[in-house]
Parts: C-alpha cells; structure tokens; sequence
C-alpha cells in the first residue's frame, strides 16, 4: 500500500471514530457528564486558553508538566546513555548492574509515588525524581543493548585496520549503537510523559495532571477531558519530534 | 586449538601452509573444518593454543594493519560514506588528510566507485558494498588481504563479475591473498593454488596447483577441460571428507 493510500485511510478512521463520538453525545444518546461532545470539548479548550484553569493561564499548565518531563529526561539522558554504553561495553559492569535493572524495570514508576513523596514532599524535586528514574531505567538499557548488539565482525574489521581501543569504541561501537540509544530515548521520553501526568494526579498546583485531577474533583468533566486530549496530543509531537531527529541523525538505521 | 565459550575446540590440526608473496591461495573444505578459523588465525582475532603463525617472518599477535580482512558480511561502516570507510584505516592511524584522500580516491578508481564515493553503504548492491569493503582493507596497503567468503552473500551473477573484479585488483595490487571459499569454482578460477581441508579437526589433505595459465579473463576458461579436470578432483576431495563427517555426526 502506498503512503498516501496508507495516510488517507488513518484520516478517515479518525473522522469515522470523531463522527461517532459526534452522534452519540450530540444525539444525547450518553450522559455531556460521562462523555461530553466533541464541540463542548473545543469550546472549553477555546475557553481555557482564553481564561485559563482557575486563575492560572493554560499554558502555565502546560509549560509546568514539559519543563518537569524535560528536567528529568534531559538529566536522565545525559547520565543514562554513558553509563548504558559502559554497561554494554564491560561485563563487569554488566554483570555488577544489572541485576539492579532487572528488578527496577517491571516496577511500575508511580508505584514510587508515596515513596517519593514521603522522602522528598510533594515538591517538584519528587516530580522530577521520578520522571528521572523512570526514563533512566529505559534509555540505560537500550544503550546497553546497542553495545551488545555490534556485530562482531565490526568489531574485527575495525581492529584489523589498526584502531586502539579508545578509537573502537568512540568510531565504530558509540556510532553503531547509536539506532539503540535512540529507541531508548524516544521510550524514555514517551514514559516521562506519562508519568508527569501520574505524578502531577497526586500533588501539583500547575500542570495538565492537575487540571484533570481538579476537574475530576470539582465534576468539571470537559476540563478532564480537554486534559486528556492535550497529554496525547503534546505525547504525539513528542514523538514525531524526535523521530524526525532520529530519520536525520541515524538514517542508516534499519537499512 | 582455540576457545569457544569456555569450551576448547579443536578445529585444526598439523597445519602446515606456507603462502608466498604475491600469490592467491584458496581454502576449499567441507563446513565447519576450520578453514575459516586459520583465516582468522592469520588475522588475529583466534590465537591458536598450539603452533607457530607467522607473517612476513614475524610471529602473529593479534589483529593488525598489515593484514586487511574483508568478511562475507561485508562489515562496512554504516554510517560513514564509501570514501569515509576506506579512509578509515588510514585516518585512525594517523595519516594526514590530503594523503589519506589521495590513497582513497586512488583505490575507489580500483574497484570502480568513484561514481560512489559519496553514498551510504545501504544505497549500494551488495557487489558494490563489496567493493567498497576490499577498497577499504587494502586502504593501509597490507601485505596480505584475508577473505572469508567474500562472495557468498551475492547472487550467482555478482559473484562471477567479482571474482573477475578480484582478480584485475589482486594483479594490479600485487597483494598475498589468502581466500576461503566454499564453491570450488572461484577457487580454481582465483587461484594460483588451492588447499583441500579435511573435516574438522581440519587438516590439509591436499594442495593443487592449479593448472590454469596465469591470465584468466576469458571466462570461457570455466568451461575448459583443464578446469573441469581440476574441479571434479577437488570436488571428489570434498565430497568424501562431508561424506565423513556426515557419517562421524550420524553414529
């Protein structure tokens, strides 16, 4: 199928679901309390960029919960993807670390949460805490395995046209695992969104997890929903985004 | 003898080659009898446990730059450019960048990519990343270039372009070429000797001079009564040794 067939047929079953929604909350065949219409959902967003969500203007909101996802990534990133690639490298890091990993991936980031706020408060310190370790986890252990997974005869094919060991690893390892630490980036930054909105559920005065807690709290309904569109539709760019960089900047990637 | 996670593996026995310069030596076997394991022998990625290696009179250590390897896999640098690949060598060792450029495009004109030089491994066939790998291991101009298969991954017709390909650079080059095959064919087309392994433990168990004058572009020499000759020998060679193995894995 070709991109523009393949692209036609995503936007029309995106109109089908919308124009479904459309019938069924206009038709009042469900409760504007369980599920508002889509036309109320654009008149609150409309409101809310105008007014704002309780005194604060919504793009507080938004820059509150994508500064906290930033610092914690960026820090995250800047410290997992060594510290993966070290792992990958040395089996007696490997061996010495991941054990760790293996425990801490299945656990579930906002099961931290009380933990968390028990040790640190509820202040952003906790937020960025956590969105931190969660990403951490993600990106270290792709990067890890983008080690693991240069082929040997890379390895052997470098070594024969005279690197040292310094120049193996900064010329060929660091640049084939590049697609690797990518994909753990672009995890780990689709888990750091998610989690901002946990974390912001259980104690924040500004972000979107805030508005759709407070809203949830105080029966304003559209207002939840409006925050929910807009967590998918930011995690969307989020995404595009950085897989746009990674078209560029890992284009032999998969090929 | 070497290691094989923790397990030794005893994959040669009483070896005992001697190249000489300039020469084109193949290594034809049953599979799994170790030809490949001398290769890297040669090479230096597998230290043998027992014998002596030597290369240019000097005892084999390890991997090093007189001796360029070009593997089945090709092995190319994926994100580097044809020219980046073969300046690779040279520019980890050091070589300024006009003479490394000069060496690059010298070798690109060898093996026909100078139209290419500027593309990404990936947008190449697999006779041309070939190409560019053969171009890239004789970038550090080393005495010998060691080939493991180099062909088997391309398709039938590829594969006899490249073996004429590889003949045009090995005269032009002057290079010792060391070559593991598994088809009879392009070893008694390439070579000047070819060497019969047994099954594993491999041992040699014969060496053919092969009876072919030196020059060999007429491909028609592939169908000529010498040749056949020489093929129904080694593949007579071949065909017991599998057939032993076949039988040693069956009891």
């Amino acid at each position: 199928m070709d991109r523009w067939r393949s692209l036609g047929l995503s936007v029309a079953a995106l109109a089908a679901a919308v124009l479904v929604w459309l019938v069924v909350t206009e038709g009042r065949f469900v409760s504007d309390k369980i599920l508002p219409s889509p036309r109320a959902i654009v008149e609150e967003l409309v409101a809310l960029a105008r007014d704002g969500y309780v005194g604060t203007p919504l793009h507080s909101h938004l820059v509150a919960s994508l500064l906290r996802t930033f610092l914690g990534f960026v820090c995250a990133a800047l410290l997992a993807v060594p510290m993966g690639l070290a792992i990958g490298y040395s089996p007696v890091l490997y061996a010495l670390i991941s054990p760790f990993f293996s425990v801490l991936r299945p656990m579930p980031a906002i099961a931290f949460i009380p933990l968390v706020i028990l040790w640190f408060g509820i202040g952003e310190f906790s937020k960025v805490l956590l969105i931190f370790f969660t990403s951490f986890l993600y990106i270290t252990l792709n990067a890890a395995a983008g080690v693991k997974a240069v082929p040997i005869d890379l390895i052997r094919a470098a070594r024969s046209l005279g690197v040292n060991e310094r120049q193996l690893f900064f010329h060929v390892i660091l640049p084939e695992s590049l697609p690797y630490v990518f994909t753990g980036l672009k995890i780990g930054a689709a888990v750091s969104w998610a989690v901002v909105v946990a974390a912001e559920l259980v104690a924040a005065q500004r972000g979107l997890g805030y508005i759709i807690m407070d809203g949830a709290t105080f029966f304003r309904i559209t207002d939840v929903y409006v925050g929910i569109l807009l967590i998918g539709v930011i995690g969307f760019g989020i995404e595009r985004t950085l897989s746009a960089i990674e078209r560029r900047l890992v284009h032999w990637a998969g090929r | 003898m070497y290691e094989r996670s923790g397990r030794r593996v005893e994959a040669l026995r009483d070896v005992d080659l001697a190249v000489q310069t300039g020469e084109l030596v193949s290594i034809v076997g049953p599979s799994g009898c170790g030809k490949t394991t001398l290769l890297f022998s040669v090479a230096g990625f597998i230290r043998p446990t027992q014998g002596e290696l030597l290369v240019e009179g000097q005892p084999v250590s390890g991997p090093g730059s007189d001796r360029g390897v070009v593997f089945q896999s090709f092995a190319l640098f994926k994100w580097l450019t044809v020219q980046q690949n073969v300046e690779f060598g040279p520019k980890m060792r050091g070589l300024p960048a006009p003479s490394r450029r000069e060496r690059a495009e010298q070798l690109l004109a060898l093996v026909g990519l100078t139209r290419f030089r500027d593309r990404y491994p990936y947008e190449l066939s697999g006779g041309m990343q070939q190409r560019a790998a053969i171009a890239r291991a004789l970038a550090n101009d080393p005495d010998i270039l060691l080939m493991d298969e180099p062909f088997g991954s391309l398709d039938a017709q590829s594969r006899e372009m490249m073996q004429e390909e590889l003949l045009r650079i090995w005269q032009a080059s002057g290079k010792t070429i060391l070559f593991v095959t598994h088809s009879v064919d392009e070893a008694i087309y390439l070579s000047s000797r070819v060497v019969v392994f047994t099954s594993r433990p491999g041992r040699i168990k014969h060496v053919l001079d092969v009876p072919l004058p030196a020059s060999r572009f007429d491909y028609h020499i592939r169908t000529s009564a010498e040749f056949i000759r020489a093929k129904q020998s080694i593949l007579d060679m071949v065909r017991e040794e599998t057939l032993k193995q076949y039988e040693e894995e069956m009891s």
